[in-house]
This record gives structure tokens, sequence and C-alpha cells, in this order.
């Protein structure tokens, strides 16, 4: 009896000290990714930018992701447009596919997947930049030259992705609207039904505040990235472990403020209207 | 002109160091010495600012440093320049924009004025003409010579070497430590060199101290060093398996 009861209160102890590890990395990631944000915001404020080193990163993270906007949108707005023509041609409302598309479109699909490739691509390169540079003393460096990381690595990256991430996903609503009118035309649906019907739906409200959106999902892959990359050690599993944080936080983080940023900005309106 | 008081650092719930008291004087060359994860790095980066104790005080000319905020930090670092182990070079800039880094953002010098010091600091390393190359493109051992250019670019009062002479070859290790002993000579650079290379140790320091067992064991000149008779001292200037330090120690 005594050795079981010893087994369990060791395993309670193993959990109780996992449940409490769990506990204090998430308050500490919190009270991290607090400090990073506020720490660039101050800087941003106080003038303290490096212009090369933000246009360096602008042209990194936002023109190279160019492609994979486009595919990914193009293809959403094309599969989204698919299903909707086929039931809305057979319920005869065919002429209100363009509006549900470009809707859609440009309130959620175009933000959220780009912030989603972006955090893919873009955080994942920062958490693993940022990261060697950590484990290799490369920080260290910086501080000892007297140069803080926030303002040498932070504020490019934050600044690069809160211009770039809007940018992008207008882009992405043109694209993925277009992918959308193509598959349309294709199922029966005429040309200008779909345009009229994306004109009277689609408000410029619709398209600011899903670009809005996208300013706070670029923070959130900024912040994270240089955080985790930050919060590296050991060598290369160090790395590759924080990166790939980076990322999966980064896309937790967009999803959930995306539905919280859209009850704010949508929920007293009526879709369309 | 630096001074430890009752520094303790802990990570993690690990002690890796405890109660260390050392004082540097102004132009003085103090070697640490200790075995490996010792704590020698971590205290060497104590005294750079790099990381603050848990617990004591590290003052620089009077200021402790362990209570400024990261922009006062700054300030106070501009006199303290830090050689990395493996050199740790921004390995997106050339070695040019390495040694020059702190010249470009902290100095209104023009661009001449930059090029030239950079010319001279790393001809003061044996790397002349090398402004061009990437770190990538370069050994180890000049990785560090091109850290120590730019440690020393801006002309610092105090100096901390982190293994300076590891890795090199030994016509090269000798270099370094003469080029130790010579800023020292010519610029009253006050410098701590953290080693286990007990040759480079006693051919350059004017002052020694071991850490041993998270706290330092010994302090003294190197003859003072030599004639201690603490058996750990014995052992690690010895280089001896046998005595109370085991292999792999730490």
């Amino acid at each position: 009896m005594a050795v079981l009861s010893d087994a369990s209160d060791s395993a309670v102890n193993a959990s109780g000290r996992m449940l409490y590890k769990h506990f204090t990395d998430f308050f500490g990631f919190i009270g991290e990714f607090t400090s990073i944000g506020y720490a660039s915001i101050r800087r941003i404020i106080a003038g303290e930018i490096s212009v090369p080193d933000t246009i360096n990163q602008m042209a990194l993270i936002g023109a190279n992701s160019l492609p994979i906007v486009f595919v990914t949108t193009a293809f959403s707005g094309a599969v989204l447009s698919l299903y909707t023509s086929q039931t809305m041609v057979q319920w005869g409302v065919g002429n209100l596919v363009g509006g549900g598309v470009s809707l859609s479109v440009a309130r959620e699909l175009a933000p959220v997947l780009t912030g989603i490739v972006v955090a893919a691509r873009a955080g994942s390169a920062i958490a693993a930049e940022v990261g060697t540079m950590k484990v290799t003393e490369q920080i260290d460096a910086l501080r000892s030259l007297g140069t803080s990381p926030i303002q040498y690595l932070a504020v490019p990256r934050l600044l690069a992705l809160v211009i770039m991430l809007p940018i992008l996903t207008m882009l992405g609503d043109v694209v993925g609207s277009f992918g959308g009118y193509v598959v349309a035309s294709s199922c029966g649906v005429p040309s200008a039904a779909y345009l009229n019907s994306a004109q009277l739906w689609l408000t410029p409200y619709d398209v600011v505040m899903g670009l809005v959106k996208t300013v706070f999902f670029g923070a959130f892959i900024a912040i994270v990235g240089v955080q985790q990359g930050m919060a590296a050690t050991g060598g290369a599993a160090g790395v590759g472990r924080r990166t790939m944080n980076a990322v999966v936080i980064s896309m937790i983080l967009i999803y959930v403020s995306n539905y919280f940023l859209a009850s704010i900005m949508f929920g007293a309106k009526r879709p369309g209207f | 002109m630096i001074t430890a008081r009752h520094v303790s650092y802990r990570i993690n719930g690990k002690q890796i160091l405890e109660d260390v008291n050392l004082h540097i004087r102004r132009g003085d060359i103090m070697s640490i010495m200790g075995v490996s994860g010792s704590g020698k790095t971590t205290l060497l980066k104590i005294l750079a600012g790099l990381i603050k104790p848990s617990s004591g005080q590290v003052l620089i000319d009077g200021t402790d440093i362990s209570r400024l905020g990261e922009d006062e930090l700054n300030r106070v670092r501009h006199k303290i320049g830090v050689v990395f182990q493996y050199g740790a070079l921004f390995d997106s800039l050339t070695v040019f924009e390495n040694v020059a880094f702190a010249l470009i953002r902290h100095t209104r010098l023009s661009r001449q004025e930059i090029r030239d010091i950079v010319r001279e600091k790393l001809a003061l390393v044996g790397l002349q003409g090398a402004e061009e190359m990437m770190p990538s493109e370069l050994s180890g051992g000049m990785q560090k010579r091109v850290g120590l250019a730019r440690a020393i670019a801006m002309n610092p009062e105090i100096l901390l070497y982190d293994e300076p002479t590891s890795g090199l070859d030994p016509i090269m290790a000798r270099v370094i430590n003469d080029l130790i002993v010579e800023m020292r000579n010519r610029l009253g650079v006050t410098s701590v060199v953290v080693s286990h290379d007990m040759d480079s140790v006693l051919r350059v320091s004017d002052r020694v101290a071991m850490i041993h067992d998270k706290t330092i064991i010994a302090y003294g000149t190197i003859d003072e060093i030599k004639q201690w008779d603490d058996p750990r001292v014995r052992q690690f200037i010895e280089g001896s398996t046998d005595g109370p330090i085991r292999p792999g120690e730490t």
C-alpha cells in the first residue's frame, strides 16, 4: 500500500509540476509578448526607426510573400465560388454569387489566409533568424555594442509586417474575388450579375475593416516571432522548436483575435448592408 | 574600476554563481580561470551588463550597472568591449559592417573616418583587406579576430574577453595575447580574460582569480597564485587529473 501511495503521490507531484510549468510558461509568454510589443511601440512613437532596415524587411516579408498570397486567395475565392455558384444557380439566385463571394473574401478569406501564410513564411523566418542570433551570442553582441535588440530587430519587423500585411491583403481581395468571378462565370453566372451584386453588397467599410484586422495580425506575427526567437536556448534543436512555436502561436492568435475583431467590427452590422 | 559585490546568479532553479566578490583595478589584466561549466562566462556577462545578477552589485566606476535600465546601460556599454568566444559576428553583415557597427550607430564620424578606423583595427588583428568578406567565408580564428576588432572599434576603457585564444593556432594565440597586453600598455585598457588556457593566463595576466564550485576560491597575482596551497588551484595549474576536481565535474 505504501508503495502504491508513494507512486500515486509522485504521479500527482509530477502532473502538478507539469501544470505549474505550463502555467508559468503561459504567463511568461504573455509577459514577454507584452513587454516586447510595448517597447517596440514606444520606440516607434519616439521615432527610433531605421528606414533602410524597415524597407529591407518590407521587401523580404512583403514582396516575397506575393506569389503564395496570390495562389492561396485566388484558389480559395475560386472554391468558395464553385460551391455557392452551383447551389445558387440551382435555386435561381445565381445573381447573388458575386456579392457573397466578394464579401466573404474581403471580410474573412483574404485577411485570414494572408495572415496565416505570412505567419508561416515570415513568422518562421523571424523566429529562426532571431533564434540563431540568440544561440550564437549575436543578441549579446548587439547589446554589448550599445544597440537594443528591440530597436534593431523588433521595430523594423513589426513595422514591415504592419505595413505590408494590409497591402498584401488588398491584393488578395482583388485576386480572390477575381478567382471567384472566373469560376462563377464557368458555372453559368452572368459576368454582369456577378459584378453588380459585388458592387451592391460590398461596401468600403467591409474592405477597410478586413484590412484593419490584418494590422493586428501583422503585429502578432512580428512580436511572437521576435519573442520566440529571443527565448531560444541550446542549439539548432532549440531554434527549431521556437520556430515551430512561433508559427503555431501566431496562427492561434490570428484565428482567435479574428473572431473578436469580427464581432466588434461586423457584429452589429447585417451582412451586406 | 570594476567591482563585483556578493554577486549571485540563479536560473531555472539552478545556482550558477554564489556570493562572488571581485575587484579589478584600472589598467589591470585580470584572468578568471576555472574548469568548463564553472560559471566563468556567466560572470563575464554579468560584468558586461548582459545578464542581471539575481543579487549583489556590479560597480563600474562607482555606478551599479545591475540596477540600470536598458537605455542607461547602453550608454555605459560604450566604454566596455566584449570579445565573444566564437566571435558572435552578425552573419548578415560584412566584416566592414561588423567592425563599423557601433561607429555608424553611435558616433558622428564621416564615412571616410569610419573606413580608416576599421582598416586600422583590422590591421591590428592581422586581417587587413578582409573588409568585404562575409563572416561565413572566414575561419573560426578569423571570426574571433574580427570580433576583437569590432570590440576595440570604439576604443573602450574595459575589454572583456571570453576564451580569446581557444581554437586558435599557437602563433595566432600569441598574437592575441600580445594584443591584450598591448591594448593595456598603449591605451590603458582594463581587461578581464576568461580562459582555461593556463599558458595564456600566465603570459598576459597581472592578477588571476580562480572560480570553482560557483564562487571565487583564489585571487591574487600570478606569483601568489603559483604559491597558493589550495589543492584545487594546484591541480588546475598543473593540469592534473589526480586531485579534488574530478574531470567533467562542474
